[in-house]
């Protein structure tokens, strides 16, 4: 397939950035009115009289005790506007509760890359903030212990106030932050003792929600700018296209529809926008009604995927192939020749849809020295720098403001919306907010690669001695011009429980399609946790062994194995050992259950975290299966908001389910056939079992949380469908099998 | 056309046409941007109002359709979200990245309205139309059933 576009490199190390003064930068702040200081002050009456001083680029305090905390990255849901300032609070010895988080400007250079993705940012920012915090509760010590004329070690901090213990006089940081801020801040200040943490570790509701549940809280969407029109995209309907001719005259006609043009090709290097034409009025609704209305034509597309059985008889084509040789350990064939028992099973998984719960959308107005940008985005970097190129402008003349985001998913790591809406910008030299309506962000997805995992397994003596996986998906990394390992987004040559197997075989084969895929919630993990945690499950029935049983053999003594992509640099099989274990004591494991009834278990190692879930399913004899329960044990090391990272297992688990048993995105005729929830079904209420989230191993370093909990899900509930009826469900979504039984 | 609606016990004069969703008369013309786009097409919830005490999908209800009747949207719910719902939903810490979450609480307070004490098959049933995204059900199931051991809606 022909090139569609290149990609950036948007992942890189955060940069430490304590000290020194900056200046003043006073965005909205989101704080909870309810709460309240020790004196029965509320925040919000705080707020009012509140002078700043800026200590660094993360914090400032004020005169009366309010300290401000700066959010660095983009809040999708994930928790991370409340966990990372939680992270400074605590080594600043802050009280919470006086604590108002503020999102921070997008600003490599003061911030590090502020993209959040692939579970990495807690981890990534972990001991930077810690240290912003530890170096500036330092410095309001030195500032106490020079007013009092004492001894810096007679100084102790507790809820924002520094204390002589000598004496036991007391000082709040607001009174001593304008000395202290004359201090050098060390680079290596003294951490806290973990037993001694006071914010982290502890639950805490998120900083946004008496915004969320007054409906104050601004997402991308609700951005208002004086003079604003809005805009509407009517995109070429697949990678390929272009647009032919256009007839706009009925658009124009309709009321408040203020201009239909082109818009601009994608030709630049950096573009990432899908081309078209464009609909500006002066409202939401009247874009709609013109979009409507424009009579179109488009290029028929060449090599293009016709059809889902297209698709499939493409990938069954590969698979006939031996693929491209990932790794190799022993000597596969001759082990597999000389098993006893030779197992083969072919996994298969759709295309899947991210659906954020808010439309893709962009503000953009370019002045006449900057341009502002509001946006829901996971790269808020990467948009300011396109924003670079798209306008000329520099870099320093770019403001982007991330909104708060209905959803990320993985979805807003790319930024064709934002492209579009500074191209449209550009062009009207008008305040423009650029939306896109449900079907839109359907249609133009960018979704997770279709694939299918072919497996096979060799057992002597009741050991498994070899494994053979060959998938082949639409790979992410193909689509985006990044051919050097096409694979490398789509299967994980260490994972586990291959990794294990003494004679193993992993190949990949990329099968070319012209429909836009990437990264997902655990890309990659999303497929082939599924393949490989249903295909060890089959090899557990086929040996008549308890699965769990199969997977302590495999493990065998424990041990630590280099993890080479994004969560090494280790795998270590006594934390997979220790969550299994855990999840089997803390279910209500049983042997035999009444017909119906099914347990289906799985285990699956994603990022750094590791997960073992046990899902309790019914199916009736019509075969309407109903998900009970989900019990998790998870292990992603030190909790910083226990209470978030309860959720975001339990939220993954949820997605993991919607993907297991609903999301399907098919393509007939050429085009992407979903467009809105009718024909895509999305799990509900009624559908949503009782989950039961367990953390263990919380002294270890810190994990991320966000991708976790989803992996797993898929092979446990196809296992208990499997306990429950004895069908094997080897391809999803699983409500298009028959689960009927008699 | 001149139309008044009553929205959160004001009256507000706009220019709509025949065919235009409330949703967008509230959002656009009005501003009040509590409530939410998502589907457009009444399959998800996320635009939930109530006419009249009852919960409805703002997004496919034409303006013209609910002149001289009381509009109330998540704003005017409560000045500070003191409103039981949304007490319980603060308890309960029920969102996640909170999209969904106004029309949620908007849609609890329609069944509220009509059953003080549903029982959980019931709030099931009355939920079903909301998507949450995240994943929060079973905190939303919690927290409909907090507001409602508390005393419900009034």
């Amino acid at each position: 397939m022909k090139k569609r576009y290149t990609r950036r490199d948007f992942i890189k190390v955060s940069t430490l950035v304590t000290g020194g003064l900056i200046a003043g930068f006073h965005l909205p702040g989101c704080f909870d009115e309810t709460k309240r200081s020790a004196a029965g002050n509320t925040v919000k009456n705080l707020l009012n009289e509140a002078v700043w001083t800026d200590v660094n680029v993360y914090v400032k305090i004020a005169q009366n005790n309010l300290i401000t905390v700066i959010a660095p990255y983009p809040e999708i849901g994930q928790g991370v506007r409340t966990s990372l300032p939680m992270i400074i609070a605590d080594e600043l010895d802050a009280d919470w509760n006086l604590v108002v988080v503020e999102q921070a400007v997008t600003d490599k250079e003061k911030y590090g890359s502020q993209f959040v993705g692939g579970s990495t940012a807690l981890k990534r920012s972990y001991e930077l903030l810690r240290k912003t915090g530890a170096a500036i509760r330092e410095m309001l010590i030195k500032a106490a212990a020079e007013t009092w004329k004492v001894p810096v070690n007679e100084c102790k901090t507790e809820n924002s106030f520094v204390i002589h213990k000598k004496s036991n006089k007391k000082l709040t940081y607001g009174e001593l932050t304008e000395k202290a801020v004359k201090y050098k801040p060390s680079e290596e200040p003294k951490l806290k003792n973990p037993a001694d943490f006071s914010v982290t570790g502890k639950a805490k509701k998120k900083v946004d929600l008496n915004d969320i549940v007054t409906g104050k809280l601004k997402f991308g969407l609700d951005t208002q700018i004086e003079n604003m029109v809005c805009a509407l995209v009517l995109r070429p309907p697949i990678f390929g296209t272009k647009l032919k001719t256009y007839n706009a005259d009925k658009a124009l006609a309709v009321d408040g529809v203020i201009d239909v043009f082109k818009m601009p090709e994608p030709t630049n290097d950096f573009d990432v926008h899908r081309g078209g034409l464009v609909v500006v009025a002066e409202n939401s609704f009247s874009a709609i009604k013109g979009r409507n209305e424009i009579y179109v034509e488009w290029t028929e597309p060449e090599n293009n995927i016709k059809s889902s059985a297209h698709l499939t008889e493409k990938f069954n084509s590969n698979l006939k192939k031996t693929g491209t040789v990932i790794k190799s350990v022993g000597n596969f064939k001759n082990a597999y020749k000389n098993s006893d028992i030779q197992i083969e099973a072919t996994y298969e998984l759709p295309f899947v849809a991210h659906t954020n719960n808010e439309p893709q959308n962009t503000t953009v107005v370019i002045k006449e020295n900057s341009c502002e940008i509001w946006t829901p985005t996971q790269v808020p970097n990467y948009v300011r720098k396109l924003a670079s190129q798209i306008t000329g402008y520099d870099i320093n003349q770019i403001n982007v403001h991330v909104t708060a985001i209905g959803g990320g998913f993985g979805r807003r790591l790319e930024a064709d919306y934002a492209a579009e809406a500074i191209y449209i910008a550009k062009q009207i030299k008008k305040p423009v907010k650029l939306f896109w309506t449900r079907e839109d962000d359907f249609e133009f997805d960018f979704f997770r690669p279709a694939g299918i995992h072919k497996l096979k397994a060799g057992i002597k003596n009741g050991k498994i001695i070899a494994w053979d996986t060959h998938h082949t998906s639409t790979s992410i990394l193909t689509f985006n011009n990044t051919n050097e390992k096409p694979w490398a987004y789509e299967i994980y040559p260490d994972n586990y429980p291959p990794i294990l197997v003494p004679n193993l075989n992993m190949a990949y084969s990329d099968t070319d399609s012209n429909i836009a895929v990437a990264s997902l919630r655990a890309p990659g993990h999303n497929s082939t946790s599924f393949a490989d945690g249903s295909f060890t499950d089959e090899i557990a029935h086929k040996l008549g062994v308890d699965p769990i049983r199969l997977h302590l053999d495999l493990i065998g003594e424990p041990k630590k194995i280099p993890y080479h992509s994004h969560g090494g640099p280790e795998l270590d099989t006594q934390r997979i050992k220790d969550v299994i274990l855990a999840v089997k004591e803390k279910s209500d494991r049983k042997k035999d259950l009444p017909k119906g009834y099914g347990q289906g278990f799985a285990f699956h190692f994603t990022f750094g975290g590791y997960v073992a879930v046990l899902t309790d399913v019914y199916v009736s004899e019509k075969g309407k299966l109903s998900v009970k329960k989900i019990t998790a044990v998870a292990d992603i090391g030190r909790l910083i908001n226990p209470a978030g990272a309860e959720e975001q297992i339990s939220g993954g688990i949820i997605d993991g389910l919607n993907i297991t048993l609903n999301a399907e995105i098919t393509v007939k005729d050429g085009k992407i056939e979903q467009q809105n929830v009718d024909t895509y079904p999305m799990l509900r209420i009624s559908d949503a079992p009782e989950i039961d989230v367990h953390f263990i191993n919380t002294d270890a370093p810190v994990e991320g949380v966000g991708e976790m909990g989803l992996p797993p899900v898929a092979a446990s509930v196809c296992n208990a469908v499997f306990d429950a009826t004895g069908k094997r469900i080897r391809s999803l979504p699983v409500r298009k099998h028959d689960l009927s039984y008699s | 056309m001149q139309i008044n609606l009553k929205i959160n016990k004001k009256t507000y004069s706009v220019e709509v046409s025949e065919d235009e969703p409330l949703l967008w008369v509230i959002r656009d013309k009005i501003k009040l941007t509590g409530t939410k786009y998502s589907c457009g097409k009444g399959l998800c919830g996320a635009c939930t109002v109530l006419i009249d005490n009852i919960a409805l999908r703002s997004c496919i209800t034409p303006a013209i359709s609910v002149q001289n009747k009381e509009i109330t949207t998540i704003e005017g719910l409560s000045e500070n979200g003191t409103h039981p719902v949304q007490e319980a939903w603060k308890e309960i810490d029920v969102p996640q990245c909170g999209y969904c979450q106004s029309g949620q609480i908007m849609n609890a307070v329609g069944l509220l309205n009509k059953n003080a004490h549903p029982s959980e098959t019931e709030i099931d049933k009355a939920m079903q139309g909301n998507i949450c995204r995240c994943g929060t059900y079973p905190k939303i199931k919690a927290a409909v059933m907090l507001a409602s051991e508390k005393g419900g809606v009034k």
